[in-house]
């Protein structure tokens, strides 16, 4: 696994080594990683990089040595802008810079043993600015393995914030609502959501840490709202292995645990004070609400086309996941090209993410119970493709409109297999998780693109 | 006050009597408001209303169709409030659907969610 970074800095001197160890371990705890190692390159032809003692006076002794090896005096080619051309207004005078960073590491590797760099005692990382004071900016990917939880899901202390926050809410919350929601979270989940609020958060710099963790944790309490009323309306009796709300506390209680969570997230995310991203979660509220209604309404209209499934799929899974993306975006004073570029790669991942866990349903080795959608009557994209097969699809329109004894379920699962439709689906999810990653081309994504990328491919597959 | 039909879109099978009733109310209620949106804002608290009424809070579940007619209700109140309300509104509406819920998850006595809302809309000023 490869994340990708960047981190900026402003350098305060004309020549500056600027010691980047502490920040560089930071990104090293963050991402998770045990072992492997952390890749730096700079982004620019004035600033280098290297590795020495942060002690001041042999500091003014590297900078007295740069001096002495390329003066700035000069004289410089670079510099005589007679003899240049298309050169800018704002041009500098920096020919001694250029020619000092040849002197330097434009990349450096060290390596990560444990979750700590890998120094001796008197080491410290440098960026060198050569031709300060300015903003710059070092590329890092971190590559081996990164730390996870027994779900296998990366795990860093930005997830650790939003397990906390979670925590921290539920603390606060009486115990009638906060109990049976805790138990829900706790059961599992993936936490993709509010990854994605970070990871959109991260896309602008107008806002904080806490803040985002905020939103993402209140995205995450609406969408287990939303499951909790959904457990109920589908008869669902377990969740992640455990009971439903509904199943365990009954149907009234589950009702009022959604209710208090849909509120206290709306509040949540009103409370940060930015009428944009209260608008874009609300708006996927309201979409997915009237997605759930279209496919009650819809259960059971077999043949079904694709058409209605995408839509009921959009509203339903794919909503909220894109709210995610933009609403961090957007809080985070991301450009509004970016806000809407995440939220589309949101929209088409999502509903890659739900074709592929609409094939699990017909998996044996998902550890999920199989036929869920068979029982429940529901227009998941196998089933529809199932019941326009040429050789098997009458049969299983026949079998869907009986009574659906156990026996039928498992008759209507196989026919579903046997009938090329599940790899039909798989195909359409990756040709969507495709279209999301080419959505991701045009962005600046401040090194976010291969976990973007390895998200959404991640869900046409369901292998988070 | 004229409800708009892009407002209700999605809600045609709410009671249309019980919902004019309780928009009229709000509408009443929000007079003070100076704001070009005060129908919006005067149907959100109508929807949260209804909503909390058709989810039947502290009483026998509704049937799914109906819990998710409720769901969007409330959804949409809490699109429309973003659009068209303050901050404090917005808060205060959740804060009243919080403490109805929560009475009702606990099996305490529900507290008047009409109450509630002429309240939050008298402290939001």
């Amino acid at each position: 696994m490869i994340q990708s970074r960047r981190i900026r800095f402003e350098s305060g001197e004309h020549t500056h080594f600027l010691d980047l160890t502490s920040r560089l371990q930071g990104e090293i705890t963050n991402s998770g990683l045990r072992n492997g190692r952390i890749h730096l390159q700079s982004l620019h032809t004035t600033v280098g990089i290297a590795i020495n003692e942060n002690e001041p006076l042999l500091l003014d002794d590297l900078r007295a040595l740069l001096d002495r090896l390329v003066p700035i005096a000069g004289p410089y080619l670079h510099d005589d802008f007679s003899r240049r051309v298309g050169i800018e207004d704002d041009e500098p005078v920096n020919g001694h810079a250029h020619c000092r960073q040849i002197l330097l590491l434009p990349s450096l590797t060290t390596l990560v043993e444990d979750g700590r760099l890998v120094l001796g005692r008197w080491q410290s990382i440098f960026a060198v600015e050569l031709d300060g004071p300015r903003s710059r900016e070092i590329a890092l990917q971190l590559d081996g393995e990164f730390q996870s939880n027994p779900n296998g899901h990366a795990t860093d202390s930005e997830s650790r914030l939003i397990e906390l926050e979670l925590a921290r809410q539920f603390e606060i919350d009486p115990a009638a609502v906060a109990d049976p929601m805790r138990r829900l979270i706790a059961a599992g989940g993936k936490r993709l959501r509010p990854r994605l609020v970070l990871m959109g958060s991260k896309l602008g710099d107008q806002v904080g840490l806490l803040s985002c963790v905020t939103l993402a944790a209140a995205v995450e309490l609406i969408h287990n709202a939303t499951l909790v009323h959904d457990d109920y309306v589908d008869e669902s009796p377990f969740r992640h292995g455990q009971p439903t709300v509904a199943a365990l506390e009954g149907p009234e209680r589950a009702i009022a645990v959604g209710d208090y969570y849909f509120a206290k997230a709306t509040r949540m995310i009103a409370e940060l004070g930015n009428r944009e991203v209260t608008k874009i979660v609300a708006s996927a509220l309201e979409a997915i609400c009237r997605a759930q209604i279209d496919d009650l309404s819809l259960r059971g209209a077999y043949p079904g086309d694709r058409a209605s499934y995408v839509r009921v799929v959009r509203g339903k899974t794919a909503a909220l996941i894109s709210a995610a993306c933009a609403a961090g975006a957007q809080l985070a004073g991301a450009p509004a090209h970016v806000v809407d570029g995440l939220s589309r790669y949101g929209d088409l991942m999502g509903t890659a993410f739900q074709m592929a866990d609409d094939i699990v349903d017909f998996s044996p080795t998902s550890g999920k119970p199989m036929g869920q959608d068979v029982r429940q009557r529901a227009l998941s994209l196998p089933l529809i493709y199932a019941t326009g097969d040429a050789e098997h699809g009458q049969d299983v329109q026949r079998l869907l409109a009986g009574a659906l004894p156990e026996a039928d379920v498992a008759q209507v699962v196989e026919l579903v297999r046997t009938s090329g439709a599940l790899d039909r689906v798989q195909a359409e999810a990756e040709g969507l998780a495709e279209s999301a990653v080419a959505m991701l081309d045009e962005l600046p994504l401040n090194g976010l693109r291969p976990q973007l990328v390895d998200l959404a491919t991640s869900a046409a597959s369901r292998s988070f | 006050m004229q409800m708009s039909i892009a407002d209700l879109d999605g809600l045609e099978g709410l009671p249309a009597e019980g919902l004019q009733e309780a928009v009229e109310h709000y509408w009443k209620l929000t007079a003070h408001i100076k704001s070009p949106h005060r129908e919006q804002i005067a149907l959100a608290n109508g929807l949260v209303e209804i909503a909390t009424s058709s989810q039947r809070l502290g009483s026998s579940a509704p049937g799914p169709i109906d819990l998710l007619i409720a769901d969007l209700c409330l959804a949409r109140s809490s699109r429309l409030l973003a659009e068209s309300a303050e901050l404090t509104l917005q808060i205060a509406v959740a804060r009243v659907i919080e403490q109805v819920s929560a009475s009702a998850a606990a099996g305490d006595p529900v507290p008047s969610i009409r109450l509630g809302l002429e309240r939050a809309i008298e402290e939001a000023g």
